[in-house]
């Protein structure tokens, strides 16, 4: 729903029309990341979700969306300890998959634009 | 429109989006730049091509980036390499500069600041000092001051606003690569690409592609159309290295284009003019893989419009000395040591020894030595070590060596020595002697200590007569002349 977007997150590329395909792409590829590692997840399979949150920092730091980045950092180290918090992380994995809906939310608006 | 060319990256990260990312953009300011997700596609890529810069992730996906620190190292020294790294791993990053890398890279870095640090390290910079003798060949990284060093000084200030082709012949590990990138940089195409490819490296089928292009469709992975690398360095420099392995049908459409200045991509009828000056360089005699039909007479006239001979180490020793003083500044910088030049005596040491791997073992060597070293001197045990084989040890010591030193001479000429000191031996005492030390050795080395041992014997037995020797080796006398100059041979001492 609409009104649950309230702020939506823009890459710090954003004016840089050279980029602007590949930010789609990274955008429309966002939710095939989230599904993965909800899988890795559910069947808590800590290594494999520190692997894809590893990925997704990596190249949420690339796209220009440092705070997906952090936040996936997070989950990375989280779901790499020997003692594993799992509500912990999956408070965390719900703060990135908002983040996804922000961002996705200021791509539509900037190609509206 | 893309800035001026800044040289060829490789990229190596799991993350394609990722990869995508950085190809663009640093596409876009100058790069051209090559992608590998995992350890053997960058191994597959350094092999083939000259790399100015490595962009290596830490963490790629199953495998560990920093394992493929140690071979980029050793397998393309000239490429600097840059650890890529989010900001939770500086730690590892700061270790990866201690073990071999130039610099590390954030991955939210903005583009216009990575190529900038890859440029201050890939760039030549125009104040360096000029006291590593050639002078503006210095600059460039040509290290030397000897008279076989200035005469091929002197030869490439002739070459190099010339477009004529430049084959460059000599040893393995003469810098024949170094060689070719200083002649583009002190041309006047000196802007413009240089590129280098092994022709030895990449699989026929491939090979074809990458040197002329292809139209999309050409075959069934051509999904766009591609330029080739002969049309991309246009106005600038390619360097066929290890052309004696080029496969036979594709020196035919080499030659083609040598000839017409023309490329036709693979796929298209229309062929592409252009400028590129090419220069081709093997360790291969190429006369004798013309004589034995792997290589094409009417290309090897065409690629040898200008020959040029790089000499062997053994006979520019007085570089030694400038050299190794090069490559401990270097190895310093690099693994963060404060390694001082060698003692007295150790410099001896190093340039009696004969260095059948010429530079690059030199180089090696050094490196070694730099790492393993415990104190901030280097010993002889430190450079010679990969020598410390049992057979490998003369078997006249002298008396002043110890049990510990190293050989004085190379494993080559090790091999050799106990003919010669026994000339009168019988062909079944010969073969005993090759068995015992030639297997000790790498095959380019094996094959070397044997035609060494071989031209030996034969002029042993023709009481240094040439036209007898090139009689029973089946041989030119021209190729008996050129195999004495490379062995170093006198054939007064066999009359």
């Amino acid at each position: 729903m609409a009104d649950m977007i309230i702020d939506p997150i823009y890459s710090l590329y954003k004016d840089q029309p050279i980029y602007r395909d590949l930010l789609k792409d990274f955008v429309e590829c966002l939710d095939e990341r989230l599904v993965l590692s909800s899988k890795a997840l559910e069947g808590q399979d800590w290594k494999d979700l520190s692997r894809l949150m590893h990925q997704l920092k990596g190249a949420a730091a690339t796209y220009g969306f440092p705070g997906l980045a952090a936040l996936a950092g997070i989950i990375e180290l989280d779901s790499a300890t020997e003692s594993i918090e799992e509500a912990k992380i999956r408070a965390s994995f719900q703060e990135v998959a908002l983040t996804c809906k922000k961002i996705e939310a200021g791509m539509a608006q900037l190609l509206e634009d | 429109m893309p800035n001026e060319y800044n040289g060829r990256l490789l990229i190596v990260d799991d993350d394609r989006q990722t990869c995508a990312f950085w190809k663009l953009a640093l596409s876009e300011l100058g790069f051209l730049v090559d992608l590998a997700h995992n350890l053997d596609e960058m191994k597959d890529f350094v092999s083939r091509y000259s790399i100015d810069a490595v962009l290596l992730d830490l963490n790629l996906g199953h495998e560990n980036g920093l394992d493929g620190l140690p071979y980029l190292v050793s397998k393309s020294p000239l490429s600097k390499v840059f650890v890529l790294t989010a900001h939770a791993s500086l730690e590892t990053a700061i270790w990866a500069l201690q073990n071999g890398a130039t610099g590390y890279i954030t991955k939210d870095t903005a583009p216009d600041d990575i190529a900038a640090q890859i440029n201050k390290h890939t760039q030549v910079p125009d104040n360096l000092p000029m006291d590593l003798g050639g002078g503006e060949f210095a600059r460039v990284g040509m290290i030397g001051n000897s008279k076989a060093f200035q005469e091929l000084c002197q030869r490439l200030q002739q070459l190099k606003n010339v477009d004529s082709t430049i084959l460059l012949l000599g040893e393995s590990g003469t810098g024949k690569e170094v060689i070719a990138r200083s002649l583009h940089k002190i041309s006047n195409r000196s802007n413009e690409r240089f590129e280098a490819i092994n022709c030895a490296a990449i699989p026929e089928n491939l090979l074809e592609s990458e040197l002329f292009g292809h139209k999309r469709g050409a075959f069934t992975d051509a999904k766009v159309d591609r330029k080739g690398i002969l049309e991309l360095c246009s106005n600038g420099t390619l360097l066929f290295d290890e052309i004696g392995d080029m496969p036979l049908s594709l020196q035919a459409k080499l030659l083609r284009v040598l000839q017409e200045r023309v490329v036709t991509p693979v796929g298209s009828a229309t062929p592409i003019k252009i400028q590129t000056r090419v220069i081709a360089a093997t360790h291969r005699d190429l006369i004798e893989e013309v004589q034995s039909g792997r290589f094409r007479e009417d290309l090897y006239y065409r690629l040898s419009v200008v020959p040029l001979y790089i000499p062997p180490l053994r006979h520019r020793k007085e570089d030694i000395p400038l050299l190794v003083e090069s490559f401990i500044n270097e190895f310093n910088q690099r693994f963060n040591r404060g390694i001082t030049m060698p003692a007295e005596s150790v410099m001896r040491r190093l340039i009696a020894y004969d260095w059948p791997g010429n530079i690059r073992e030199l180089r090696n060597a050094i490196e070694r030595a730099v790492v393993l070293t415990q104190n901030d001197h280097i010993r002889v045990e430190d450079l010679f070590q990969h020598l410390h084989l049992p057979n490998n040890t003369p078997k006249k010591n002298t008396s002043n060596q110890s049990n510990a030193s190293p050989p004085m001479s190379s494993p080559l000429s090790n091999a050799s020595a106990a003919l010669h000191n026994e000339p009168n031996r019988s062909s079944s005492s010969r073969e005993a002697d090759i068995d015992e030390k030639i297997f000790q050795l790498p095959l380019t080395e094996a094959k070397q200590a044997f035609e060494k041992i071989y031209l030996e014997s034969l002029l042993n037995d023709t009481g240094g007569n040439i036209s007898e020797t090139s009689k029973r080796a089946g041989r030119y006398r021209a190729d008996i002349y050129r195999l004495l100059e490379r062995y170093d041979l006198h054939v007064d001492e066999f009359r």
